[in-house]
């Protein structure tokens, strides 16, 4: 057989061989990325991302709804601000800076909670949808400083003890089916308790935060 | 001198014929390895297919969220431009409208930039003990959560995980060793930024009392836990929107 030859059908081996290291080494990535996830954390990423997007088209109305009051205003003669104070309220009730009041759940712990107790407990009550929380009569956001000290519960500081009493104002029967799970993990170690309320008042509002290091470019 | 016969001269036909015969036997053994070991990496059961389903659903879900999250920027953009068209028309409104500025900035729904400090964290070595559920050698949710709390404490004004704010009304939702902050999906390594006292941030990071499980954690598996002062952090916006639907300021 001519050298020619020969060096032709090696050159295929080669390549052929280099096609099937590279297709097995694909298929064996693919199967790596596909098992990097195991399906619980997937079906809890599908359903934590379900409830962020519901939040989302839920905002999407709101703001929509806004723009077309703010149109109205300024196509009034007045120029009403209304629709402006209506935003800063908003804004307002995010931040716990004011009073507020509305329907929502009051679930009760009879015994003392680990800071990191209370604070999956309030993240849980802000991810199924909580809109102003209290415990103890202390406003709880996402910034508030849940600590421990020499065994005390501190709220920004504030010692807390049991009986604790949480309140969430937000959509009652969401809240109260999210916070049954609260509830299934705490009772075996001591007494709770959970109701919608249907008028929740909630005084406090969260201490003020200086600024002093930040700017704000527009 | 007649040449030694060989495997070439073996087969039929000729020089081309011959070539064509060791190409095609050469492809099919190929092709027949091939698929002996792919059917020996690929899990031979409807197990990859259904992961592949629940990896698209994720991925759907996550085009649907930064999809949504872009019209409520473009919506967010036009109701500023025409709360401040209103501003103009009267003092009363341009009022509200400083009240509302200052509220967007509080809440960080505004960028924001100052000194502070940066904090790195990173799974460490896997040590692959058989039936380890606890995965310690990851970063979790718990981890941000403490990190986060502790820099509150410090001080902190603006604090922000993997570009992400945190604000009055995040939650951190956990998915296996990945999190859901403001419902956008992070996974390691974090890289959380804070605006503030960088004196105040490096003392309360290098106190032992101080996040003690995670430290300790980071010694044993080389889970990575590092700090350095910035002068110049730059924060995006909280880029999601808020429902207030159910509470209403006021006693």
């Amino acid at each position: 057989m001519p050298r020619s030859q020969l060096a032709a059908i090696l050159a295929v081996v080669a390549v052929l061989g280099f096609l099937f290291a590279l297709q097995v080494r694909s298929e064996a990535t693919a199967q790596l990325y596909l098992t990097g996830q195991d399906n619980v954390t997937l079906g809890l990423l599908i359903t934590g991302l379900s409830q962020a997007n519901n939040r989302l088209l839920l905002a999407r109305v709101d703001l929509s709804d806004r723009e077309a009051k703010l149109q109205a205003d300024l196509n009034s003669a007045g120029g009403s601000p209304d629709a402006l104070r209506a935003e800063l309220f908003q804004l307002q009730v995010v931040n716990g800076v004011v009073p507020v009041h509305g329907p929502g759940i009051e679930l009760t712990v009879g015994f003392n909670l680990h800071a990191f107790d209370l604070q999956d407990l309030t993240n849980i009550l802000r991810q199924i949808g909580a809109e102003a929380i209290a415990v103890n009569g202390h406003r709880v956001t996402a910034r508030t400083v849940i600590a421990e000290a020499n065994g005390k519960l501190l709220i920004d500081g504030n010692p807390v003890s049991a009986p604790l009493r949480v309140d969430a104002i937000g959509d009652p029967q969401a809240l109260d089916d999210g916070a049954q799970s609260i509830v299934a993990s705490l009772s075996p170690r001591g007494s709770t308790g959970l109701l919608q309320v249907p008028a929740i008042h909630i005084a406090a509002v969260a201490p003020d935060r200086p600024v002093v290091y930040s700017s704000f470019p527009q | 001198m007649k040449d030694k016969p060989t495997l070439w001269t073996f087969l039929p036909g000729d020089n081309v014929t011959r070539l064509v015969t060791v190409l095609a036997i050469t492809f099919l053994l190929t092709a027949a390895v091939t698929a002996q070991i792919k059917a020996q990496v690929i899990t031979p059961s409807n197990q990859v297919a259904r992961n592949q389903e629940l990896v698209n659903s994720v991925q759907a879900l996550e085009r649907d969220n930064s999809g949504l999250r872009a019209q409520i920027g473009q919506i967010t953009g036009s109701v500023g431009s025409l709360s401040a068209q209103l501003a103009q028309r009267s003092d009363a409104a341009r009022a509200v409208e400083a009240q509302i500025n200052q509220e967007r900035q509080l809440a960080g729904a505004t960028k924001a930039e100052g000194p502070g400090i940066s904090v790195d964290l990173a799974a460490g070595r896997d040590p692959k003990n058989p039936g380890d559920t606890r995965q310690q050698w990851q970063v979790g949710y718990v981890d941000l959560q403490d990190v986060v709390n502790l820099l509150w404490s410090a001080g902190a004004e603006a604090i922000a995980v993997n570009r992400q704010r945190v604000v009055p009304s995040s939650s951190f939702y956990v998915a296996g060793q990945d999190v859901l902050l403001n419902g956008v999906h992070l996974s390691g390594p974090y890289h959380l930024e804070a605006i503030g006292d960088t004196a105040r941030f490096n003392q309360v990071l290098g106190d032992d009392n101080n996040l003690a499980d995670l430290k300790s954690r980071s010694e044993l598996y080389s889970l990575k836990l590092a700090w350095q002062g910035e002068r110049d952090l730059r924060l995006a916006a909280f880029d999601g929107a808020f429902v207030v639907r159910y509470a209403v300021a006021g006693q």
